[in-house]
Parts: structure tokens; C-alpha cells; sequence
């Protein structure tokens, strides 16, 4: 039996209804689609992504909901593509890839009916349990004291949100972004502190560029802080070392980069945050 | 409910949680513990906001629990009117 899976996208993409084939996997079938209100105004006007794959008749109703969950997954890995290349075509700095949550729900059909396969399956944008303590304080008081976030925590929040979507490449340079503005930031105010009766110049030559970054993190924050980063538990260093590595393969020469150079970079950008929020926070009660 | 289906208020779900989703209704436990679902009244509807064991890919899950879930649904007076939310 074949099963006809449908998504409605949050975008009306300016592409001729019809298949779309893949180099791997079945070809995506695009249709734009009107709603209409019950006195046919119209009320939204979107693409309908489509698609199809084949179940045994006899699967067993636990095998048919792991089948979905599974479907949708892969269905939406080769949407993102399909946007991937209509926003590099279209010049449409606004489509952006989908989450799981985004593109819910995703709807199942025997195929050349409209017979539904099963429910839908739709996403939670995050873990029922998981919400922060302390949120509605901290958008209040933020609002209020007319202040931004960190922008350590932005430019991770956009690094997750690029590691979730495939969007590798970015995670990676997201994360350096996030290492460079949080790393300089307190490294540059613990030399003014630890060196301030030092000359200018001296305090000038350990935050200058051409001291260089690892330099920093290691050997100058040792001195500095007592704490020098290659000798931070866990491989830190060795991850650090390779996830710059890559930054700058990306940067320079134009490199791809896959998910564990991804995964890797987050946990090295996470990690350096904690630290200089820690030595950060010493520092200002010593 | 039946003495096989593992659903009970949870005291360790934050009370600011339940607010948020609606009427907290109960957790419920698959056999091997593979399954969690936080079930919220939201309107007319039952939610199972559905979570699985640390490291478990959905797909990959053994334990049962559609049945069950509709099972809860119907004792607390959703029959047909269960949406499952995966997390």
C-alpha cells in the first residue's frame, strides 16, 4: 500500500505546481492551496508539500505510528533542501528551513484517497517538562530596563537552532562568533584588571590580534586568571583546537562542515561561555 | 483505571509547567519506561504531550502505548478527541 504524506508550508513558494525529484528518496510534489472561509473568502494561501512511500498492508498500529514519526522526519530533511535551494534561487532571505514543530502537522493518507492513514503526527517545539525557571522575570525586567540579551545567549540560541536544521556550516561559524564576543569581552577586562599597573602598551600587546587567540585562551589566561583553558578537563583543548581548525577551513577556503563538526563546535562554544562567566563572576567578587 | 496502565499525577511536574498547557491531567508510564506522555485538557480536547527515554529514537521505541493512551482518553471522557504532541 502506498501512503500520500502532506504538509502545509508557512510559505507560498513562487514554483509551478508539480514533482520535484530528488537525487535519493521520493520526489516532492508541490501544489499551492487556497483556504478558504465559509463565505469563501480566502483566508490563507500557502504551498501544500507532498509525498509518498510504501507500507506493508499488515503493519501493526505501535510499527504504523514509529513508521510516521519516522516519514515525517525524513520528509522534512528533504524539504529543507527543496527551500535550502529555492531561498539561494529565489533570493528569499526570508524562507528559512523548518523545524519539526514548524512544519507540523504532518498528515497521512492512503494513497489516491482521502482516506487518513492513522493521526497526524505533530511536534512540540520543546520538551513538555523543559521550561526555564524565572522566564517571566526575566522578559519583564529586561523589557523594562530597555537592555538586549547576551549576546552570548543569541548567537547560541541561532547556533542550536542551525545545528537542529542541517545547517552545519552556520552552527560552526555561530559558535566561533559566540567564542570571539564572550571570550574577548572578559579576557580583555581581566588583562586591564590583573595588568593595570602595567604600561598601556604592554596591556595593549596581550589583547592585540597579533598575540593570538590560543595564546590567549591558554598561557595569557593562566596568568591572568589561574585558569588556562588547555588545561581544562574532557579534551576541551584538543575539541577547541580542531573546531577553530575548522572555522577557519570554512572561513578561508570555503569548507563544508557535518554534524559532529557541529556538535562539536557547540560544546566548545557552550563550554568556553561557562567558563568566562564563571571567571567573570569570580573576578567581580574578588 | 486498569491496574496495567501506569497513569497518576506527577508531584514532580512544576505547577507552572501545568499552567501553561492547560489542565493537568496525569503522567502516564509505558511498561519499560520507554514512554512518558503528560496528558493537559486544552478545551475539548486531551494532549499527551509525549517524550521518550534519554537516547531513544522514537522510531526505535518498543514499549506500547497508543492503545493505552486512548484508553486513558476514553476513561477521562476524550474518546476521539486524544492529540498526541511529540516532544
Amino acid at each position: 500500500m502506498n501512503v500520500r504524506l502532506t504538509v502545509d508550508l508557512p510559505y507560498l513558494l513562487l514554483l509551478p505546481d508539480g514533482e520535484y525529484p530528488l537525487a535519493d528518496g521520493p520526489s516532492i510534489s508541490l501544489g499551492w492551496t487556497l483556504k478558504l472561509s465559509q463565505d469563501l473568502d480566502i483566508t490563507a494561501s500557502y504551498t501544500q508539500a507532498t509525498t509518498e512511500f510504501a507500507v506493508p498492508d499488515d503493519l501493526a498500529r505501535e510499527a504504523q505510528q514509529a513508521r510516521r514519526l519516522q516519514e515525517a522526519k525524513k520528509f522534512l530533511g528533504r524539504l529543507n533542501q527543496l527551500l535550502r535551494w529555492y531561498r539561494a534561487a529565489s533570493r528569499r532571505a526570508d524562507i528559512v528551513e523548518l523545524t519539526l514543530y514548524r512544519a507540523s502537522p504532518f498528515s497521512f493518507f492512503i494513497a489516491g484517497t482521502d482516506v487518513p492513514w492513522g493521526e497526524e503526527v505533530r511536534f512540540a517545539s520543546r520538551p513538555s517538562r523543559d521550561i526555564p525557571e524565572g522566564v517571566t522575570d526575566a522578559v519583564r525586567r529586561g523589557l523594562v530596563m530597555g537592555v538586549e540579551p547576551d549576546v552570548a545567549d543569541l548567537f547560541l540560541l541561532d547556533a542550536e537552532e542551525a545545528r537542529h536544521t542541517g545547517r552545519f556550516r552556520e552552527t560552526v561559524l555561530f559558535c566561533w562568533s559566540t567564542i570571539d564576543a564572550v571570550f574577548n569581552r572578559e579576557y580583555d577586562k581581566l588583562v586591564d584588571r590583573a595588568l593595570a599597573n602595567e604600561p598601556k602598551e604592554s596591556r595593549k600587546f596581550f589583547k592585540g590580534l597579533d598575540f593570538g587567540l590560543k595564546n590567549k585562551m591558554s598561557a595569557a589566561m593562566y596568568l591572568i586568571a589561574g585558569r588556562s583553558l588547555s588545561r581544562e578537563p574532557d579534551g576541551l583543548w584538543e575539541d577547541l583546537s580542531e573546531s577553530y581548525a575548522k572555522r577557519n577551513s570554512i572561513i578561508h577556503r570555503g569548507d563544508v562542515a557535518n554534524e559532529d563538526d557541529a556538535t562539536r563546535a557547540f560544546r566548545v562554544a557552550s563550554k568556553v561561555v561557562e567558563i568566562m562567566r564563571a571567571i567573570a563572576a569570580q573576578a567581580s567578587q574578588a | 483505571m486498569d491496574m496495567d496502565i501506569d497513569f497518576r499525577q506527577d508531584p514532580a511536574l512544576p505547577e507552572r509547567i501545568a499552567r501553561f498547557y492547560g489542565d493537568y491531567q496525569g503522567t502516564y508510564r509505558s511498561r519499560r519506561g520507554q514512554v512518558q506522555a503528560d496528558l493537559f485538557r486544552a478545551g475539548r480536547m486531551l494532549v499527551a504531550y509525549i517524550g521518550f527515554a534519554e537516547g531513544l529514537d522514537p522510531e526505535a521505541a518498543t514499549d506500547t502505548y497508543l492503545n493505552e493512551l486512548q484508553s486513558i482518553a476514553k476513561k477521562l471522557g476524550f474518546e476521539n478527541k486524544l492529540r498526541l504532541v511529540y516532544a
